[in-house]
């Protein structure tokens, strides 16, 4: 899959190009979205398209996440549907995710980290 | 050069020739000028300079030429020897003798003089003795006679009270005092005392204040001893700090006062030259500036010459030599004579020709005609009055303290006549008096002015220099005080005279214009004054407090300091310093070589070398030096100082401070002792742990001992050390066997024994003989060290340390370590040496020891080989036999194993509507004959036989399965034999099988019991046949009792023909059933005891809500824990079953899909349609999202794990609908999955997966793993329908069982 990527304020949005994630193309995505784990330190992960997602694909997420705080990056999550939203509720990963609606909200939180940070 | 032509008697004749001759020839060019009586003096003149110069012989020379040419130029007969008139033999004579007579009192006044200077040179140097020993105290310093009269003071005494010296000699002392009764206490004291120490009292000052002192006061003798006075010193209490502030004369006022004077005496000399050549060449501008006005006298001409000589030669300030002493004298003199005259001619109208007697004047220009040379009055009294100045400058006249005072009050009279001079002319008219000359009025004024100021460290001029606001105020004033009054005056009198004013208007402007400028003046200089007080006001505070801080600083910081002026010895000491030195402060400051005494041994040297090299060189220095206290303590002080230098660059006082460090150095010096300590047991620790660990590791002795020696050298670094063996030869040699460090031969050389001989008693022989540490503090001063001194001292062996060692508590030698430095062995070295010896010993007894085992278990080893053999290979045999019977019991088991799992045991079907059925077996070691069939009819029936076989072991299995297979051709035969499909009652059945089975169970002398059991779902009913079996336990859903079920028939195979009765007992939804095997009512704990039925029934009762599957596995459980292990005696066997009321499914669907992870799509498509289109309505949209996600897991999970990722294998999804929920199962033939056995999932993201399970159990309402009654694996998964309103809530009533629960 092509993962497209977009940049605002060293912050990488990566849209998830497709509408299920699940065990049988959970090989394909983490293939796909290593270079980005490598590359970028602020990574938002936009799930608007994504309309199911199975346990194969919530530990996809789980492997990003700890890729990226491993080399001091974070990773946030934007724009689910309520479907997934639910299973990250039922496996209590929204409180291990930082989820937003929006990639805006996701980009100012970035910012306002590293401010804090820099503060 | 110039004292040496005065030495060259040739240049006296040479002078005296050339003088004679120039005054001749001067006069004879004046002669119509002059008379002989002029001509006369001038070569007196010439005679008395070079009597006065060069003594007697060139001065009668001087005196026969002079009257040669007097004779011969002057006296008619001009131009011969001739002398006509007798009256000029008697002059001439006169003037010869007169000549010879100066001559020769000159020559006698010099040498007198000269000697008169070199008594009073001697008699100053005593006085300044004296004076210098009084002036030595900067504190004031009082003698006082017996008479209670002040005999002299010091500058400080003058200072302190206020009185010039001459004013306070002569008064007594005690007017001085505040108290005057305290004086005189004092006074007494001494005389009676001969001394008194540090008394307190005020000295009063002649102003208001008074100055707090302590006086001490001794008696004064005569060289005879007798008393003639008193000295008293008198100390302020305030801190006193030498001569703090010297008021330094502002230099720029000094110069210019000088330059002045200066400039005053050639402008006089000056003036009189020019008026004199103006008179004798008779020009009109040099005798008078302005034509009309006042024309200058000769006289006065001259006299100005004379005073400008004088001031020339008095100006600088220096002790006048003979020579200048005398001229400027004798011109003195001339002048006062000549203002004396003319002032006795004015006053009494004589006259004296002294107007004529240098020079004959015109009498046309002179006011009295009768006397054209005489000077008006004004100038006359002018001087005489300076000429009076001048001859008593620097003569204590008056006023003894104060010599410059009667010049200076003179000087000023003559400045104020001469100012009167000079208004004649400002104001344009001239009074009969003062009729002077306009350049000798001014003239007069500059140079009385210049009088005034000639000694500008004295009187009024140094009050114009002072620095202070006094001498500022001065300058201001002084000036303003002249010029202010002449210019309005004059204003005035221009006023007055032009007419314009009326006189009283004229005064009254005077008056205002006087009364504006100098107020205006007042005010101006009052600000400035006011200013500089304030400033000088707030810098004493800030002084007082910056001393009150210092002094408690200095408390704080054990600080002390010092001033001392090393011209007068005077030292100050500060309250810190003295407390340092534990000195009563009140006392007076040591001087300087008592204060050395406060440094022991060669500090004081140093200090004092540091001191007098700093007075030198001006640097400023820092000792670390001791002092010793007064109470006898030594503390430790930095001392600091520096040199403080006046504006010459002379050092005026040295000043410093000290420091108490001694609590610093203290902590310094015990930390670093303690830190020198731990260094050096520090490596003792660290060798004696690394030498424990070279013992550890050590495989012989050898080798042993020389790391050791070799450890120590390293770590401890010592110089040398080496273990020497005690030999048991004859002369008891001691023989190195290990060493390490410099050596360089010395074991060749030293030669050591230990028998008790000179070359025995040495550390080493001692050691070893006596069993005790020996220590050589010094190597260089133990006298028993005397015959191996030189070599140790040669190789850098300070000193050393011998501890002996013991091997198997027997002498084996020592070990000797030498240092580099002397009493390098602390007692911690020797404790921590004497133990590192010990483990040596120690580590050398065990190295033998284990030598020693070694052999034995080398023998012990040969001899028990044999016997080994033999052992090992009977026990292989015996292991062989035992290991076939092993096989041969294992073998059986697991046959009957399998006859058990393959043959007895079905799988209790699991898709019976209405019944839930659970069943559980397990085999102990030996095999029992316990069996369970289930057949299901119908929808509504189903059968339940369990058996039990008597005895045990593969026997008894097949036994078992023969039973089992009879019944279930009994059953076949029966419906085959039924015309109408009916299905043959349970009673027929049993009796068609035990006719069949009792024959051959009766010749194996065997028997069955058995229960067989027919579920009617439909009519709610059981039907029972128990043929002798344990009974079976009926737990009612309604009641929540149990009872036990009994038929009365007999087992199978106790007697042919039997007729098995048959019994139906009706149940209700909810109710449970179990069948059970006597392994379990069997079971016996530890002690013994049975578990039983009543247990069991209590069980079942407290348990019946449970699923069945749930029951079994507690009661599994219960057994286990009652007997206290998992293997049991006997076969353990349960089948429960409870009747549940099983709904219709109002739609149904299926649908098989591969064991591929891309089928998953099509699997959650099935859910999601299905969901969709059910008959009562569509599933709400988060319950298929959950559904969707758990069918999705499941599938899964059964894909990667039941089928380990094979793809060609099948997954058959079944979904039904319900009016209140929907249920799918998903069947495989994959592994079983054990949700027990599943790890908890992690939900703090630290695990990638393991979500699987906790996703289905928390997506759907109830799941079910089993495996069905065709042998596949199931997960049945039910979810309900949200109800409105209050879905939650029955949602909650949904999930019943536990292990489902959210």
């Amino acid at each position: 899959m092509e993962i497209t990527v977009d940049r605002s304020d060293g912050v990488a949005i990566a849209v998830v190009p497709i509408d299920e994630l699940d065990a049988s193309n959970v090989g394909e995505f983490k293939r796909d979205i290593t270079p980005l784990l490598q590359s970028e330190t602020k990574l938002v992960l936009d799930l608007s398209q994504l309309r199911f997602i199975d346990s194969s694909g919530l530990g996809a997420m789980l492997s990003c996440l700890r890729q990226l705080s491993a080399k001091g990056g974070d990773l946030k999550l934007c724009g689910m549907s309520k479907q997934v939203r639910a299973l990250f509720e039922l496996v209590r990963m929204h409180r291990i995710f930082d989820i937003y609606p929006a990639r805006e909200g996701a980009i100012h939180a970035f910012q306002a980290a590293s401010e804090v940070q820099h503060a | 050069m110039l004292v040496k032509l005065l030495k060259n008697r040739i240049a006296g004749y040479v002078v005296a020739l050339i003088g004679v001759g120039l005054v001749t020839a001067i006069c004879i060019a004046l002669r119509s000028h002059i008379n002989e009586m002029t001509v006369a003096l001038a070569l007196l003149l010439v005679v008395l300079f070079v009597a006065s110069a060069w003594e007697r012989w060139p001065a009668l020379i001087a005196s026969v030429v002079a009257m040669l040419c007097l004779n011969f130029f002057f006296l008619p007969p001009f131009y011969t020897f001739t002398i006509a008139d007798p009256k000029n033999w008697v002059a001439l004579t006169a003037f010869f003798i007169t000549a010879l007579t100066a001559g020769r009192l000159s020559t006698w006044a010099k040498r007198h003089a000269a000697e008169a200077a070199a008594s009073r040179s001697q008699a100053r140097l005593a006085s300044a003795y004296n004076r210098s020993l009084l002036e030595a105290s900067l504190d004031p310093l009082m003698t006082i006679g017996s008479d209670g009269k002040i005999n002299d003071v010091n500058a400080a005494a003058e200072a302190v009270t206020g009185h010039s010296r001459a004013d306070l000699i002569g008064t007594n002392f005690t007017e001085h005092f505040a108290d005057r009764n305290s004086a005189q206490t004092v006074y007494e004291q001494v005389l009676r005392d001969h001394w008194v120490r540090g008394f307190a009292t005020e000295l009063r000052h002649r102003g208001v204040h008074s100055t707090s002192v302590l006086l001490d006061g001794s008696l004064y003798r005569d060289t005879e001893g007798n008393v003639i006075g008193v000295v008293v010193s008198a100390r302020p209490i305030s801190t006193y700090v030498g001569k703090l502030w010297e008021p330094r004369p502002n230099p720029t006022v000094v110069g210019h006062l000088k330059l002045f004077v200066t400039l005053s005496s050639l402008l006089s000399m000056a003036v009189g030259i020019l008026s004199v050549i103006g008179l004798v060449l008779n020009i009109t501008v040099l005798k008078s500036v302005f034509p009309g006005q006042p024309v200058i006298k000769m006289n006065a001409a001259i006299c100005l010459v004379a005073l400008g000589a004088c001031l020339w030669l008095v100006r600088e300030r220096s002790y006048l030599s003979g020579t200048r002493k005398i001229v400027v004298q004798i011109l003195a003199t001339f002048v006062v004579l000549v203002g004396l005259l003319s002032t006795a001619e004015h006053l009494f109208g004589w006259n004296l020709h002294i107007d004529q007697s240098l020079f004959r004047e015109a009498p046309a220009e002179s006011f009295i005609p009768e006397r054209p040379g005489l000077v008006t009055p004004i100038t006359a009294l002018d001087f005489l009055l300076l000429g009076m100045a001048l001859l008593v400058l620097d003569r204590p006249f008056v006023w003894k303290s104060r010599k410059h005072w009667t010049t200076q009050y003179l000087a000023s009279l003559t400045v104020i006549l001469a100012a009167v001079g000079l208004l004649g002319f400002i104001l344009q008219r001239h009074n009969e008096y003062a009729r002077i000359a306009l350049q000798t009025a001014i003239t007069l004024l500059v140079f009385s002015l210049a009088l005034l100021f000639v000694r500008p460290q004295r009187g009024l001029p140094e009050l114009l220099a002072s620095p202070t606001a006094g001498g500022a105020l001065t300058r201001r004033w002084l000036p303003a005080a002249i010029v202010i009054p002449i210019l309005i005056g004059t204003l005035a009198w221009t006023e007055i005279a032009s007419g314009r004013s009326t006189a009283w208007g004229a005064l009254s402007l005077m008056i205002v214009a006087m009364i504006v400028v100098v107020g205006a003046f007042a005010i101006w200089n009052g600000y400035i004054v006011n200013r500089g007080e304030l400033e000088r006001r707030l810098s004493e505070d800030i002084l007082h407090r910056r001393e009150m801080e210092l002094r408690e600083s200095q408390r704080l910081a054990q600080v002390g300091n010092w001033w001392w002026d090393p011209g007068t010895d005077s030292v100050v000491w500060s309250e810190g310093l003295s407390r340092i030195a534990s000195r009563n402060p009140l006392l007076p400051p040591p001087t300087y070589k008592e204060h050395l005494g406060f440094y022991p041994g060669q500090d004081a040297q140093r200090l004092d070398e540091v001191i007098q090299k700093s007075i030198e060189t001006g640097a400023s220095f820092e000792l670390d030096l001791q002092l010793a206290r007064l109470d006898g303590a030594v503390r430790y002080v930095t001392s600091r100082g520096e040199a403080e230098r006046n504006a010459e660059g002379r050092v005026v006082v040295m000043r410093g401070t000290v420091q108490d460090v001694t609590e610093r150095k203290k902590s310094e010096e015990a930390l670093r002792r303690s830190e020198q300590a731990l260094l050096r047991s520090n490596r003792a620790h660290r060798a004696l742990s690394r030498c424990n660990e070279a013992l550890v590791r050590a495989t012989d002795e050898s080798s042993l001992l020389q790391d050791i020696c070799r450890l120590i050298i390293e770590e401890a670094g010592y110089r040398f050390c080496w273990v020497g063996h005690a030999e048991q030869d004859e002369s008891k040699t001691v023989r190195p066997i290990a060493q390490a460090g410099f050596e360089d031969d010395y074991l060749k050389t030293i030669n050591i024994s230990w028998a008790d001989t000179e070359r025995g008693r040495g550390p080493t022989g001692t050691c070893v003989r006596t069993g005790q540490v020996q220590i050589v503090r010094n190597f260089a001063t133990e006298p028993r060290l005397a015959p191996w001194r030189s070599e140790a001292l040669k190789r850098g062996y300070a000193s050393s340390m011998a501890v002996p060692l013991e091997v198997d508590s027997q002498r084996f030698g020592a070990l000797t370590i030498y240092a580099a430095e002397i009493e390098a062995f602390g007692p911690e070295e020797v404790k921590l040496l004497t133990e590192l010896a010990g483990d040596l010993g120690f580590g050398v007894t065990m190295l033998h020891i284990q030598a020693e085992r070694h052999r034995a278990e080398e023998e012990i080893r040969t001899l028990n080989a044999g016997l080994e053999q033999r052992v090992v290979r009977r026990t292989a045999q015996l292991q062989a036999v035992n290991q076939e019977l092993e096989q041969t019991r294992e073998r059986e088991i697991e046959i009957g194993f399998k006859i058990q799992q393959t043959l007895l045991l079905d799988q209790p079907p699991q898709d019976v509507p209405g019944l839930q059925i659970a069943a559980i077996t397990i085999p102990s070691q030996k095999i029992d004959g316990d069996f369970y069939i289930f057949i299901r009819h119908s929808e509504e029936w189903l059968d339940v036989i369990v058996g039990d076989v008597m005895g045990k072991g593969v026997p008894a299995a097949l036994l078992g399965a023969a039973t089992k297979s009879h019944f279930l051709r009994a059953l076949s035969n029966l419906m085959m034999a039924s015309r109408d499909g009916k299905i043959p009652e349970p009673k027929e059945i049993v009796m068609l099988a035990h006719a069949e089975l009792a024959r051959h169970l009766i010749k194996l002398d065997s028997f069955v019991t058995l229960v067989y059991a027919r579920f009617d779902e439909k009519s709610q009913r059981l039907e029972l046949v128990d043929c002798g079996h344990t009974g079976i336990v009926h737990w009612h859903a309604r009641t929540g009792q149990s009872e036990i079920l009994h038929g009365d028939n007999l087992p199978l195979g106790v007697r042919e023909g039997e007729i098995y009765d048959q019994v139906s007992i009706p149940f209700e939804a909810g109710d449970l059933l179990l069948f059970y095997s006597d392994g379990i009512t069997e079971a016996r704990n530890p002690s013994g005891e049975l578990f039983g039925v009543e247990r069991l029934e209590e069980f079942v009762r407290l348990n019946g809500e449970l699923d069945p599957a749930t029951l079994v596995a507690g009661i599994r459980k219960a057994i286990s824990t009652f007997s206290g292990s998992n293997r049991l005696a006997d076969d353990l066997t349960a089948v429960a079953v409870k009747a549940q009321p099983k709904p219709v499914p109002t739609s149904r669907s299926e649908i098989e899909i591969d064991s591929n992870l891309a089928r998953l799509r099509q699997a959650r498509e099935f859910v999601r349609q299905f969901c969709c289109h059910m008959p009562d309505g569509a599933l709400d949209e988060e319950g298929v999202g959950d559904l969707e996600l758990a069918v999705n897991e499941a599938a899964s999970n059964i894909m990667k794990h039941a089928y380990h990722g094979r793809t060609d294998q099948k997954i058959h999804v079944e979904a039904e609908s319900f009016p209140d929920h929907v249920s799918i199962q998903l069947h495989h033939y994959g592994e079983p999955f054990d949700p027990s056995a599943a790890p908890a999932p992690k939900l703090d993201g630290s695990r990638e997966s393991g979500f699987g399970a906790y996703i289905i159990s928390r997506s759907v309402d109830q799941v079910r793993y089993y495996r069905d009654e065709r042998g596949r694996n199931c997960v049945a998964m039910v979810k309900f329908r949200k109800a409105q309103g209050e879905p939650e809530l029955i949602r909650s009533g949904g999930k019943s069982n536990g292990n489902n629960s959210r």
